[in-house]
């Protein structure tokens, strides 16, 4: 038998660890717990944090089930890059970050990245893995060097002081902020629950699956269309944070199982858990300085998408 | 003797190669057709039509007497299951996950009632109860089978294709395949398999449509189809038997 914890039980010991770790984020700090500093710089970090890593575990979740791929990620495949360069663009044209133009903008950003890649890797109607992931090494390097051309061009101070965004940091986080890239991961999951029903079919193979009664080109998309819901804005505020969308599914399919529908719950709260405790990890481990969250999850992520590398090409043998 | 698919005035161009020339058959009821032929005859091109994966450049093809262009991916699953060779499942859904999934058509009708216990018949008749809770990754090829045969049993549709099922499979497997293709024929079901196993055919199907570069060559009972003669045309070599 395969030893799997029921998910409603792994979801409340989560939510456990969600409320200890954001009442210790909330009071621990360099500078005093005033409310005022509470409220206005603590609360809305820990609040972005928590939407953010929701954003991108989800979307793993997604991504790997609709590519039938576990080692699919939002940032590895392009698209967080593609949002980010959206961002920038928005940016470099007087919009400020953090709001809803610069959101909708690395939207777009994410969903033309997306296209791309996805066009590219589709060979007889569906999404080959390895040009999939090569594509995405194409789409990220090639928007991140016009987002640094920008960058570098750019008179405005404002986008200029983005360095942070190489990284990823949490640093800046606003109310206005938290709040927009709520909005997007709302929309993103409400279009994910309309096939959350369906996508574990998927795993059949397309031809099966759509002999099962399954619409695959339309239950694909529409998990790909969230995928660019959950994953724009939140770059848009805090910039690429690589590995979450990876790692969360995937342990979290070890200890559930992986039925997409448990597993959307229970990864979502992983990720907001893990990247809370990641940021407050990098806030205070070297007191006063900062460490980029980007940095410490890709400390911990880098290894382990290593390992899944390395086991799935076991398990299938090789690439070719 | 009534008609569970038909192909009307069919043909198939792709990439400028005939696939298969303009064909009229219907398939009968409560039967096992095997459709035989070499590799490039035009049997896979048949069964995807059937399955409504091919579209035809012209004719139409009907299911139950409804044109099949007209069903959505649901209502096609409803009337027609297919078992390919495709035996890998992505990530570790257990085995009742998976046959689960044969329920997935039905979502929403009142037959989705009676899912849990269908799925239990499923998983009963095809020795997988005291499995159901294993992955279906840990399985060995046989059982894997197994798996997807259930599944495609709880779909419940009365027309069950098979695009070289048979292939890779051991004697016991194989046997048991051929047992509940039975089964699905005795029931008032009717089964189309493709399938190179032209010896085993004779004795497991009731009626063989041969084909040969992408025509129709002959369309009856097994015992009439499949002599020495007719494989000489539709294969160019003698077989060993008559």
């Amino acid at each position: 038998m395969t030893r799997r914890l029921p998910w409603v039980l792994t979801s409340v010991i989560l939510l456990v660890g969600l409320a200890v770790v954001s009442a210790a984020a909330l009071r621990l700090g360099a500078a005093e717990s005033t409310s005022e500093i509470v409220m206005s710089i603590r609360a809305p970090r820990v609040v972005m944090a928590l939407v953010v890593g929701m954003g991108l575990a989800v979307a793993g979740v997604l991504l790997q089930g609709s590519l039938r791929n576990p080692l699919a990620d939002p940032a590895l495949v392009g698209i967080s890059a593609g949002a980010a360069l959206g961002a920038v663009i928005a940016a470099a044209v007087g919009a400020t970050f953090g709001t809803f133009a610069t959101g909708g903008a690395a939207t777009v950003g994410a969903g033309i990245a997306m296209v791309i890649v996805v066009w590219a890797a589709t060979r007889d109607g569906r999404p080959e893995i390895v040009t999939l992931l090569l594509s995405g090494v194409a789409v990220a390097a090639f928007a991140a060097a016009v987002v640094s051309v920008i960058v570098s061009l750019s008179p405005s101070a404002g986008v200029r002081s983005l360095s942070f965004w190489t990284s990823g940091s949490l640093a800046l986080a606003t109310w206005e902020g938290a709040v927009t890239v709520a909005v997007f991961t709302v929309a993103g999951l409400a279009v994910a629950a309309t096939v959350v029903g369906s996508l574990d079919v998927l795993a059949l193979g397309d031809r099966d699956a759509a002999a099962a009664g399954i619409n695959v080109a339309g239950v694909r998309y529409r998990a790909l269309a969230a995928v660019v819901l959950l994953i724009g804005a939140g770059v848009a505020a805090v910039g690429v944070i690589a590995f979450v969308g990876l790692v969360v599914p995937h342990m979290m399919r070890i200890i559930i199982g992986p039925r997409t529908g448990p597993l959307v719950v229970v990864s979502g709260l992983a990720g907001a858990l893990l990247l809370l405790i990641a940021d407050t990890a990098a806030r205070l481990a070297f007191g006063p300085f900062e460490l980029p969250v980007g940095a410490v999850t890709a400390l911990v992520g880098a290894p382990v998408f290593f390992l899944l590398l390395w086991r799935t090409r076991v398990s299938q043998g090789g690439w070719a | 003797m009534s008609i569970a698919a038909q192909l009307v005035g069919v043909s198939v161009r792709t990439n400028g190669v005939q696939r298969l020339s303009p064909t009229s058959i219907e398939i009968p009821a409560g039967r096992i057709t095997a459709v035989i032929g070499r590799n490039g005859s035009g049997k896979s091109t048949l069964l995807s039509l059937l399955a409504g994966e091919l579209a035809p450049d012209t004719g139409h093809v009907e299911i139950d007497g409804l044109p099949l262009a007209g069903l959505s991916a649901r209502e096609r699953a409803q009337r027609r299951a297919l078992l390919s060779q495709e035996r890998h499942v992505s990530f570790g859904f257990t085995v009742e996950n998976v046959v689960s999934w044969g329920r997935v058509a039905w979502r929403g009708t009142p037959r989705s009632r009676d899912d849990q216990s269908i799925i239990n018949e499923a998983l009963i008749r095809h020795d997988l109860a005291h499995i159901r809770q294993r992955a279906v990754t840990s399985l060995s090829g046989g059982e894997r089978t197994r798996v997807h045969l259930a599944r495609v049993q709880a779909q419940q549709s009365a027309l069950l294709l098979l695009d070289e099922a048979d292939a890779d499979l051991d004697l016991v497997t194989r046997q048991a395949l051929d047992e509940s293709l039975r089964e699905h024929a005795n029931s008032g079901g009717t089964v189309i398999v493709v399938s190179h196993d032209v010896a085993r055919m004779r004795h497991a199907c009731d009626d063989v449509i041969l084909l040969r570069e992408g025509a129709a060559l002959m369309h009856g009972p097994a015992a009439e189809a499949l002599n020495r003669s007719a494989l000489r045309d539709a294969f160019g070599i003698d077989v060993p038997w008559d």
